[in-house]
């Protein structure tokens, strides 16, 4: 069976916002991460519940990008914010659809 | 190169020239400046080959039938709001434009709208990412799922039970730990989605309905 890893936010994790400044702040570690406009909204979709594959469709139709462009750029943020402990992933049973690169066999 | 051609629209004239006056000195042409939806529609007839209408989201006239003419003469389109709400803009995408801003945006902010749409891009108010792009999840799972699931997304029934729960805005932002303006935005859906007109009413109904636990 195969399942898709979705990511969710770490818990305990805070959300400041001064003026145009939004950043992360990490519980265990301290670390403070600053979000851009894009990583934000990435964030806030990190709900447990979008797969990467819908971020990344998306955003694909939202700024007419290349799909592997953006899925590369949403990885990469994604990854950014795991190596600070503000994310976390879960499994879930794939949907038909969602056979893309985010589609991992049962670990 | 050939400078951009610009047409404005806006119901307010002194806004309007304002924005001309801008617009001018960043190097584009604005070639018209119109104060209802009928007089873009001549200007259309008479300057077939206009590149961006900045058209005000307040317009008097039928703006979704200009909006449609502005794609039949592949015009982009940027809508201007003195709201800036999460529904004008899905609305205004679904007719058609590509960018979207505030009336009280930063002169920066119009400017680099306006550039980023004539290159081809979509351009919408930072704040508003979050809301949108979890609109187009959205959107895209209804289209997929059978019919019959719950009106409400996870995120919205979540909004709804901290709304139940007494939590506003900020503290609603806090628990998901996303921003208040996205935070904004889920209450407004859950308040469209329910058919209702305030935060109070949607609890209210929410109870009624079961969705929510009576506290």
């Amino acid at each position: 069976m195969t399942t898709v890893r979705i990511p969710r936010h770490a818990p305990g994790v805070v959300l400041r916002q001064e003026q145009t400044v939004t950043q992360l702040l990490a519980p265990g570690t301290g670390a403070v991460v600053s979000l851009d406009p894009l990583a934000l909204a990435l964030w806030e979709m990190c709900d447990g519940e979008t797969t990467v594959q819908e971020m990344t469709t998306a955003s694909c139709a939202l700024f007419d990008a290349p799909h592997d462009t953006v899925e590369r750029d949403i990885t990469r943020v994604l990854a950014a914010l795991e190596e600070q402990l503000l994310l976390e992933w879960v499994s879930a049973p794939g949907p038909p659809e969602a056979s893309g690169p985010d589609t991992k066999a049962d670990r | 190169m050939s400078e951009a051609t610009v047409a404005i629209a806006d119901e307010d004239v002194l806004f309007g020239s304002a924005l001309a006056v801008v617009l001018a000195d960043a190097g584009y042409a604005v070639v018209t400046q119109a104060t209802s939806c009928q007089e873009v529609h001549d200007d259309l007839a008479r300057m077939p080959s206009l590149d961006l209408l900045l058209m005000s989201s307040t317009l008097p006239g039928d703006r979704a039938a200009l909006a449609r003419a502005a794609g039949d003469h592949a015009l982009r389109l940027v809508v201007l709001s003195p709201l800036t709400e999460h529904a004008e803009l899905v609305s205004a995408l679904d007719h058609g434009a590509q960018g979207y801003l505030g009336k009280d945006a930063r002169l920066s902010d119009l400017l680099g709208s306006v550039a980023a749409v004539l290159r081809g891009e979509a351009a919408v108010p930072r704040h508003m990412l979050g809301g949108l792009l979890h609109e187009l999840v959205q959107q895209r799972r209804r289209a997929t799922a059978p019919s019959g699931d719950s009106p409400l997304s996870r995120r919205e029934q979540e909004v709804l039970e901290l709304l139940a729960q007494g939590h506003a805005q900020e503290g609603i932002a806090r628990a998901l730990v996303i921003s208040p303006q996205t935070a904004r935005t889920h209450i407004q859906k859950v308040i469209g989605k329910l058919g209702v007109h305030s935060r109070v009413e949607a609890v209210a109904v929410a109870v009624e309905r079961g969705l929510v636990a009576a506290s």
